[in-house]
């Protein structure tokens, strides 16, 4: 027993290891440039990569060179994505280098599936790390004794540097403020790229040694990305210390919960940083951070007046009900499938925009609602009663009571941990979702059918047929008209909402807290509102999924999911509610375009993402206002005079 | 003194974006002087420090320092000429020892002052002296004042701008500041101080700037400052 668990300590030391190196550079990236660097999973996932490429021609005694070489190789393309992504969205909300970042998931993702083949490969290892060594009487491997004291040495060296070198103090002098660094006749933003750089080389050496150790794979990134954030919150974002603690910590109860409760495994630790995070905000070493400027940036002011706004949009509804008609017709069936889907998520994006947008309450979490709803329908739907309005009622009030308790326990901290904390619940909740029996386990629960009616009196969808002469009406397509009666209720609710005094403040708390404080606002309880409306919405959204769909699965609930949701929201343009579904359906439309040409779609996507982000952050709602210049000048009554012209731009 | 001043600010506009602060100011310092500029609150004190610096850039007008023109250069590249700021509430590296957020500034700017060592600007300030590994944090407002003046120094100015060096601070040590501050000017560092209080400028300052909604008012020597009751009542809010 006792030599079971020294053994499980070695491998959870090993893992420990693997995290230390990988959130040293997170939270150092953090603290100087207040970046959330999601790529960070897959610089690490490069980093095996390109070891794999530098070894493959010379067999495992290669390892040493390649464990050199390769994060050498990250760094630059650290640097390089520094320089050219990052860059430009300094001074800019958080936000942004979330979603930036988040961009560069896909991208990188797609280009290691691009490159290299995908499924699990074998890093080779040199044959002096393989056997087995007494260490105390303990029987370890060589390979983990390796990984631990080069880990350690690693980390130290780390430490010495941030200590010990001009370098390391002029970083951590810019993660307390960085204008005073510059006052001192230091240009800190040449700084920042070599702090990125160098957390990417760390990266790149955790995936190494863990690719050494278990083996290399394109998920691979994905699946660490998330538990070292867990560690850097839950260290403290920005410090060294937290995250060598928070690493080792969450590697040794990962590890041991994996052989003696592996019902916990995956759970515990975003208990742990939850926990952490309402004791101490700041995580375990974080300290008091200069509170980040920079508004989020909304797409509202449009080149509309009311009036013709109001009549685009009678159009566009008009259109959207008209669409089913012409369904095998004029277009497949599939068109209304996709449309549905476009519906739904629309709806689920309008839910975010409503927080996100309107209260500033950046929730990296949403799909947690989403998938709560879509659960509650299933098992309601399978234990509860086979109504659909049993089911869909009962999503809705769930979502919202799990959206109060999230909001009660997270709106308490602000920022980036408030997004922490959210996408924290969100793991939570999907870690469950496989583990528990009522959820379904990795299957997730299918085979589900409905009613539309209450107490066994109704309509069944998947047998139904209207026939009105040419145009036949599937049940597909009469859920398609249940769908888009939700988003628009919803819409209009919302809109509602935010007209009513009730909006009126989450505005003014987006614009600036504090003074709504001062005004005698409650902020927290408004905010909390606004996340249970949010939260409701979301689970109408997920709810009416699997009403359709007759399925639910966890990957609902999986932060790809909520990340895509906010891709959605900042496409169509934040904090216009229209926006939101203007983005949904160019997401949803660019995916199914670019999916006839390439596999690789999310690589594109993902470009045109960054390019958003940083050139059009207030999204494609804001496009007309930023036309109307170029164009109105175009197309001026005859030949204006070149003095006429500059002044056109003078206005501006 | 020499023909040129040291630094001439001249019809500079600044502002905040939109917001224009500054209209049309002009100042001179001559090597050697202890110059106040002195106004009320949003009067445009320290917007103008901040544009002389370089954190912000003027709309118009120029900035000469030693003869050059460094009206388009930002903070990192005037410092290494031998301009500081010592900035309102200090901004010291709170985290930070003493001895560390004084080595951070030590780069060795172009100085004709010499920097002083680490060493010698302990010397110079007995109460940082006993507390080098401390954390900034942990230092009194005084203290910190003295911090930020000391790193300065270290970064081896020539003109140290002193952003309300006396804000907030108990009356006994206003009166060690204002001695630090004469012992700059005795070691040849030129003092350009922004202040509310105008008794400070008035025992200090060889010269004064009153400065009213981005405008300089009035400039004169503290003896006719002192004596101009109808300056004093109107834009600084003293009855003689």
């Amino acid at each position: 027993m006792i030599g079971g668990i020294l053994q499980q300590l070695v491998d959870g030391l090993t893992i420990g290891v693997v995290y230390v190196l990988l959130a040293a550079g997170l939270s150092v990236i953090f603290g100087v440039m207040h970046v959330i660097n999601f790529a960070h999973g897959e610089l690490f996932a490069l980093g095996a990569y390109f070891a794999l490429a530098l070894i493959a021609p010379f067999g495992g005694t290669a390892f040493f060179a390649a464990l050199f070489v390769a994060p050498l190789l990250v760094g630059i393309i650290g640097v390089a994505i520094e320089r050219f992504t990052v860059r430009p969205l300094y001074g800019r909300n958080p936000l942004y280098h979330i979603l930036l970042t988040f961009g560069l998931v896909l991208v990188i993702n797609d280009l290691i599936y691009l490159i290299w083949e995908p499924g699990n490969v074998n890093l080779p290892t040199p044959a002096i790390l393989s056997g087995t060594i007494d260490v105390v009487g303990l029987n370890a491997s060589v390979y983990n004794v390796f990984v631990i004291v080069f880990g350690a040495a690693m980390a130290l060296s780390v430490w010495a540097m941030l200590e010990h070198t001009k370098y390391g103090l002029i970083i951590r002098a810019g993660s307390q403020d960085r204008q005073m660094v510059r006052n001192l006749g230091i240009d800190i933003d040449r700084y920042y790229s070599l702090v990125f750089g160098m957390g990417a080389a760390l990266a790149a050496v955790a995936g190494i040694i863990l690719g050494g150790y278990q083996t290399v794979s394109p998920e691979m990134g994905m699946s660490v990305i998330i538990p070292a954030f867990v560690i850097v919150v839950l260290g403290g974002l920005g410090s060294f210390k937290g995250a060598v603690a928070g690493g080792l910590l969450v590697g040794i109860i990962q590890t041991l919960l994996r052989t003696y409760a592996p019902i916990l495994e995956g759970t515990v630790i975003f208990l742990l940083m939850i926990g952490i995070l309402l004791v101490r905000p700041r995580g375990l070493f974080g300290v008091e951070m200069e509170e980040e400027g920079g508004e989020l940036l909304t797409g509202s002011g449009g080149v509309l007046d009311d009036r013709t706004r109001k009549w685009v949009g009678l159009a566009a509804v008009g259109l959207l009900a008209l669409l089913p008609l012409g369904a095998g017709t004029f277009y497949s069936t599939y068109t209304v499938t996709l449309a549905i889907e476009i519906l739904v998520w629309a709806l689920f994006a309008l839910s975010l925009d409503f927080v996100m947008g309107y209260t500033g309450l950046v929730s990296l979490g949403h799909a947690l609602f989403y998938g709560l709803g879509a659960y509650a329908v299933a098992i309601a739907l399978l234990h509860v009663s086979q109504s659909a309005f049993v089911a869909i009622g009962l999503a809705i009030v769930i979502s919202a009571a799990i959206a109060w308790v999230v909001g009660y326990l997270s709106i308490r901290v602000s920022g980036v941990y408030f997004a922490m904390i959210t996408l924290g619940f969100a793991e939570l909740f999907y870690n469950m979702l496989y583990r528990l029996e009522i959820t379904g386990g990795s299957e997730g629960l299918f085979g589900i059918s409905t009613y539309y009616g209450i107490a066994g009196v109704g309509i069944a969808l998947d047998e139904i047929g209207l026939f009105l002469g040419p145009v036949t009406l599937t049940g597909q397509s009469l859920f398609y008209y249940i769908a888009l009666a939700a988003l628009i209720g919803s819409f209009l609710l919302t809109r509602r909402m935010l007209n009513s005094p009730f909006g009126s403040v989450l505005k003014s708390i987006r614009e600036n807290e504090q003074r709504a404080t001062f005004l005698g606002y409650e902020t927290t309880r408004y905010k909390r509102r606004a996340f249970v409306v949010s939260g409701a919405l979301a689970g109408l959204a997920g709810g009416l999924f699997t009403l359709n769909s007759g399925y639910a699965a966890p990957s609902f609930a999986y932060w790809l999911h909520s990340g895509e949701v906010i891709v959605m929201v900042i496409l169509g343009g934040m904090g216009t509610l229209y926006g939101p579904i203007v983005g949904a359906t160019v997401f949803f439309g660019l995916e199914e375009i670019l999916t006839g040409f390439t596999p690789r779609w999310r690589l594109v996507l993902g470009t045109i993402f960054l390019l958003f982000v940083i050139f059009l952050p207030r999204g494609l709602v804001s496009l007309p206002a930023r036309l109307k210049p170029l164009v109105t000048r175009d197309s001026g009554p005859g030949a204006e005079p070149a003095p006429d012209d500059s002044h056109m731009r003078g206005d501006d | 003194m020499s023909a040129e001043p040291l630094l001439s600010v001249d019809a500079i506009d600044s502002g905040y974006g939109d917001t224009q602060v500054l209209r049309e100011l002009s100042l001179a310092i001559d090597e050697g002087e202890i110059v106040s500029l002195v106004g009320r609150n949003g009067a445009g004190k320290t917007t103008t420090l901040r544009t002389i610096i370089g954190i912000l850039t003027p709309t118009s007008g120029t900035i000469r320092y030693q003869g050059e023109d460094i009206s388009t250069l930002d903070a990192t590249e005037t410092v290494t000429r031998g301009l500081a700021l010592v900035p309102e509430e200090r901004q010291i590296f709170p985290e930070l020892t003493v001895r560390e957020n004084l080595q951070i500034a030590d780069h060795g700017g172009a100085s004709d002052v010499d920097s002083l060592s680490i060493e010698e600007a302990l010397e110079m300030f007995e109460n940082l002296k006993e507390r080098t590994e401390n954390a900034g944090s942990s230092l009194s407002g005084g203290e910190q004042q003295m911090l930020a003046i000391a790193r300065a120094l270290v970064g081896g100015a020539d003109l140290i701008l002193l952003d309300e060096p006396t804000e907030g601070l108990a009356p006994y040590i206003v009166q060690d500041v204002m001695d630090i501050v004469r012992e700059l000017n005795d070691r040849g560092i030129t003092v350009l101080l922004v202040e509310q209080n105008v008794h400070v400028c008035l025992e200090l300052a060889d010269r004064n700037y009153v400065i009213n909604q981005g405008e300089i008012v009035y400039e004169g020597t503290a003896a006719e400052l002192e004596a101009n009751d109808e300056i004093l009542d109107r834009y600084l809010g003293v009855t003689a």
